[in-house]
């Protein structure tokens, strides 16, 4: 794998509560998909973790790498922190990690939430 | 083409590999046969089935007789073994629809790949109908080939090498059992400050290590559920009392006809008197030549024959010594090519490298 994943944007959460369930947003976009086969979203109460993947199914690559992507992580609770890291992993099997741990504070109901 | 160099010149390199699997054509995921019989799948939102290393793929088909008499299926065979397929109804009346069960145990190979099976019919029309489906092999691990690697080392050196295992499958991770290990490889698993996912595993050479080019596999059991087995590949070059240097000859690619030598400089850690005995290797590959350099010192003159466009490969040359047991074995390797040839890039191969190398080599005479 050739691969070079570079993030542009990510957790770019306009997060927040639709209606009563709330969510939280992530989006990414990268660069260079070359051999890449798809992403594994993990995530952790703490910085520190541990993380757990959160995608039962590996986010599959798209053919317009413009497009970017984005997922909705429904198993969220208003006003807590979470930590998020997102891999990439190739066709041949080989995880390499496009993002670093990045935060984001989920808002109460209907307010915008937070990422430091 | 250039797969077939690459895997030609990881021969002549002396690297292990594994080929990569063949690149699914997912809109084969479902497959139609010309004859009577029509397969789908029974979930077809699923178009790849994603599971770890050693686990076994399953795939629930829907078949169906679209033909006008009945049809019997007489067997369903993996394409290639291992593999498993259960059908029912064995006999399919015209318009019946049956289910068909294919399992296939994936193995420690990643990746995308395709899993074939071929359905044996009394159908005059397609007898045997090939249906397959694509899987996405992971491993709960990173690094995925976990490797420690001691590189040219003496056997009573008590050398060590570590390297850190993550995996987030778990939220704890932590050695269960050694299931293969060799006697001479000291192993243990260390926790990671601060990283309760990770693992640091420490192993060590013990005196007992054999000499010569060394690589072991040992496999551990850790409490990943969804993949207990963790494979550690183990490397080392390993001397005794007398020292090679270049403990490996790499001549690397030579044009045809062409002059190339290289040195090896043999020699005693205490610098006792050494002495050759005798001189193992293939007279057609090469020419050896020895000569004192000094105290405990002797110097190898090798002279690669290079009359042959040829991949020169898991080739060695062996040195007896007088008055000592201890046998030097230095393994050589080289491409000889035709003269003009241009080589891009010949660079250290890997899972992630390949080498490239332009037409005038790749068509083969």
């Amino acid at each position: 794998m050739t691969a070079r994943w570079i993030l542009l944007a990510l957790l770019a959460g306009n997060a927040a509560a639709a209606g009563p369930a709330p969510e939280s947003t992530l989006r990414w976009k990268a660069r260079d998909q070359t051999g890449t086969y798809g992403y594994l979203i993990y995530r952790s109460e703490a910085e520190a973790g541990p993380f757990r993947r959160i995608n039962a199914r590996i986010v599959p690559k798209r053919s317009d790498p413009d497009a970017g992507y984005v997922y909705v992580d429904r198993d969220v609770a208003p006003g807590k922190t979470y930590y998020y890291r997102i891999d990439g992993v190739s066709e041949a099997g080989i995880k390499k990690p496009l993002s670093p741990v990045l935060p984001k504070t989920i808002g109460p109901n209907g307010a915008p939430a937070k990422t430091r | 083409m250039l797969v077939r160099y690459s895997l030609s010149l990881c021969v002549l390199l002396g690297v292990t590999i594994v080929a990569a699997a063949e690149k699914p054509k997912l809109r084969t995921q479902q497959t139609v046969a010309q004859g009577s019989l029509a397969f789908e799948p029974e979930d077809p939102g699923s178009p790849v089935v994603e599971l770890f290393e050693n686990q076994t793929a399953r795939q629930t088909l829907r078949v169906r007789n679209t033909g006008t008499a009945p049809i019997e299926i007489r067997r369903v065979d993996p394409a290639p073994p291992p593999g498993k397929a259960t059908f029912e109804p064995r006999r399919l009346a015209p318009g019946e629809a049956g289910r068909l069960v294919l399992e296939k145990p994936m193995g420690e190979t990643r990746g995308l790949q395709t899993v074939r099976f071929h359905v044996l019919s009394d159908d005059p029309v397609q007898p045997s109908v090939p249906v397959s489906f694509p899987v996405f092999v992971q491993s709960a691990y990173s690094p995925e080939t976990a490797e420690v690697n001691f590189g040219y080392v003496g056997q009573t050196a008590d050398a060590t090498q570590s390297v850190i295992v993550e995996s987030f499958e778990t939220d704890r991770l932590s050695l269960e059992s050694i299931l293969e290990k060799p006697d001479w490889l000291a192993l243990r698993a260390e926790p990671v400050e601060g990283h309760p996912q990770q693992l640091r595993l420490v192993t060590g050479l013990s005196a007992q290590t054999p000499l010569g080019e060394v690589a072991r596999r040992v496999v551990l059991r850790t409490n990943v559920a969804v993949q207990p087995e963790l494979v550690l590949s183990v490397r080392a070059h390993v001397h005794g009392q007398i020292t090679a240097t270049p403990p490996v000859l790499s001549f690397g690619a030579v044009e045809q006809g062409a002059t190339v030598r290289r040195t090896i400089e043999l020699r005693s850690v205490d610098a006792s008197p050494l002495e050759v005995a005798a001189l193992d290797h293939n007279a057609e590959a090469i020419d050896l030549k020895s000569a004192a350099c000094g105290e405990g010192c002797v110097r190898l003159d090798a002279q690669l024959l290079t009359g042959q466009r040829r991949a020169v490969g898991n080739e060695f040359i062996g040195v007896s010594f007088k008055d000592r047991g201890e046998r030097v074995r230095i393994p050589y390797s080289a491409l000889i090519v035709k003269p003009g040839t241009q080589i891009r890039s010949l660079g250290t191969l890997d899972a992630n490298t390949d080498v490239k190398i332009d037409d005038t080599l790749e068509k083969k005479p």
